[in-house]
């Protein structure tokens, strides 16, 4: 069974984040929104301590860096991964500190999973080695999203057609994330659009190829300091060894879903993390709120009633959102399907996260628009209930695989 | 030859660092606290005192820590050789911080501007 007492390691890891948070992110947050990014000596800063937004910080890549004199006690330690609980540990409190400063924390970020996932041994070395505390900070960005194609991911238009000793592609990509910043970017495109699903390949296309640029940035209404970009491909032709898994792997998978895959793999893994900063986000509202409540709020009386319910309520909905997120984690800890339960967490985190914020904005009344961070923290959740796939689209997925047991298909 | 630090004894460790952070006090300046390193497999400790750009390594743990790091020795040296990071060790579980948490990370980032190969 799960146990919902956190280990000394978990604890350690929640208490250093947490001072992470509070004495380098809030400092610099709502500055950061304004200015809409997140201060580059910062970005040094935080790059020479070796602080990195990747799954693989948390024990995944132990497995590399374990040398070969790992003892016996240590390889134990391996069977037991935490790797995804400790990540949803720690997003929850960068969540709380600024989750639009912790999208920008250098490191491969939502392009490492793929990587991970299939990329060749060549590949993880050649772009997830560049991520190094003795060099520039530096990013990586995962590329999906298209003007035609955000929730119907089978639907993407960016062609990717063979050639001499690699590939050319043609097409345009929106709301990437760190796509500007980014030393290479996971790319999705389709080899042919006939083939659905099983024509989709997935590339690494590094920063400066001829061919790639970025255009423009979004301005956003929330996550103001994150990076948000737009790609645009013309005639860039990427090498074959960037065809991320090489040849070998989508031959072996003719009939199947292949890169398609590749892209919702990447969900499973991240979709918790995503949950985890919108907890954060929430906790970030409610305790303040509390704080306010109790500071200047009548002590008797309806309102304070009203008030104190309010929190309450507030309190249950944030520590349900929990429990499904660190659910959803701890499956993919023990190796069991959790597509589900990640949508599951991510539906009800992105819309808990925009009750709360709301919730919380209204106890604080008009005092709580003007430069507070609650504003902030309200502008910022509603991006949680639309990234990494709409609420509408977790209940599909969710509906799914509720059905399809029973031959239902939705 | 001298001898490498894989080879040195936590004394031997404990000396050199106190020499190194002594011959080059630029990083310490300022940094007025008690660090404390439980190293875990030789059931071992021993206190870094900096203060006014100066320190002082102290066997055992003579004075209350403002923060103290626990580790195994041979994880230690690498930490000192630069061969790991302070926050890969911690993330991996095999640095346990205690005290104050700011003052852990002044000092991973003190370690970073010694370049303690040269000093050996
Ligand atoms: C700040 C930010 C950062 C982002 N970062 C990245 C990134 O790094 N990489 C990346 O690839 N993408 C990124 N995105 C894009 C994001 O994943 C998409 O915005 C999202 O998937 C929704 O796609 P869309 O905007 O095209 O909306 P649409 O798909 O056009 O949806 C519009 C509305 O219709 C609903 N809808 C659509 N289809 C259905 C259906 N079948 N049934 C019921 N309802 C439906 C949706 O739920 C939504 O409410 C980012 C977005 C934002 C806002």
């Amino acid at each position: 069974m799960i146990s919902y007492q956190l280990s000394p390691h978990q604890q350690q890891v929640k208490d250093i984040v947490h001072w992470f948070a509070e004495n380098e992110m809030r400092p610099i947050s709502l500055e950061a929104d304004k200015i809409g990014r997140v201060p580059d000596d910062w970005l040094e800063k935080v790059n020479s301590l070796g602080i990195t937004l990747s799954t693989a910080t948390f024990g995944e890549s132990d497995h590399e860096h374990m040398d070969s004199a790992a003892s016996g006690k240590e390889n134990e330690r391996k069977g037991e991964r935490q790797g995804n609980r400790l990540a949803v540990i720690a997003a929850e409190e960068l969540g709380w500190g600024d989750a639009a400063i912790a999208l920008t924390l250098p490191g491969p970020g939502l392009g490492g999973p793929p990587i991970q996932a299939i990329g060749t041994p060549e590949q993880k070395r050649r772009f997830l080695s560049i991520f190094n505390r003795d060099e520039p900070p530096r990013w990586g960005a995962y590329a999906l999203t298209e003007p035609e194609a955000g929730s119907d991911v089978a639907g993407i238009q960016t062609t990717a057609r063979k050639v001499e000793g690699g590939y050319v592609l043609n097409g345009q990509k929106i709301f990437i994330t760190n796509g500007k910043r980014a030393s290479w970017v996971v790319v999705f495109a389709t080899i042919d659009r006939r083939m659905g699903r099983s024509g989709h390949r997935a590339f690494v296309v590094e920063k400066g190829t001829p061919g790639f640029s970025c255009p423009r940035l979004a301005h956003k209404m929330g996550l103001r300091a994150s990076e948000t970009a737009e790609l645009v491909f013309e005639d860039c032709f990427v090498p074959d060894e960037n065809l991320l898994g090489g040849e070998a792997y989508y031959e072996n998978r003719q009939s199947g879903p292949s890169g398609f895959r590749v892209a919702m793999q990447t969900f499973d893994n991240t979709r918790p993390i995503i949950a985890a900063m919108a907890v954060g986000i929430a906790r970030a509202a409610y305790e303040s709120t509390l704080d306010m409540v109790r500071r200047d709020y009548p002590k008797r009386g309806r309102p304070f009633q009203l008030a104190a319910g309010t929190l309450a309520n507030i309190e249950q909905e944030i520590q349900s959102a929990r429990l499904l997120t660190w659910e959803a984690a701890w499956r993919a800890d023990i190796g069991r399907p959790n597509a589900k339960e990640a949508a599951m967490c991510k539906a009800y985190a992105g819309k808990m996260v925009v009750d709360v914020c709301a919730k919380c904005l209204e106890l604080f009344g008009t005092a709580g628009l003007d430069g507070q961070w609650v504003e902030k923290w309200y502008r910022d959740a509603k991006i949680f209930d639309i990234f990494e796939g709409t609420n509408q689209i977790q209940h599909l997925i969710i509906a799914r695989h509720l059905y399809a047991p029973f031959g239902v298909r939705v | 030859m001298t001898k490498s630090l894989e080879d040195y004894t936590l004394e031997e460790a404990g000396q050199k660092i106190e020499q190194v952070l002594n011959e080059n006090p630029k990083p310490i300046e300022g940094l007025n606290a008690i660090y404390q390193y439980d190293i875990t497999d030789e059931n071992q400790s021993f206190q870094l005192h900096l203060a006014d750009g100066k320190a002082k390594v102290e066997f055992g743990a003579p004075q209350k820590a403002d923060c103290i790091l626990q580790i195994s020795f041979a994880d230690f040296k690498k930490l000192l050789l630069g061969e790991l990071s302070g926050t890969v060790a911690f993330m991996t579980g095999k640095l346990k911080i205690k005290g104050d948490i700011g003052k852990a990370i002044k000092m991973e980032n003190v370690l970073r501007q010694y370049n303690v190969k040269q000093y050996l």
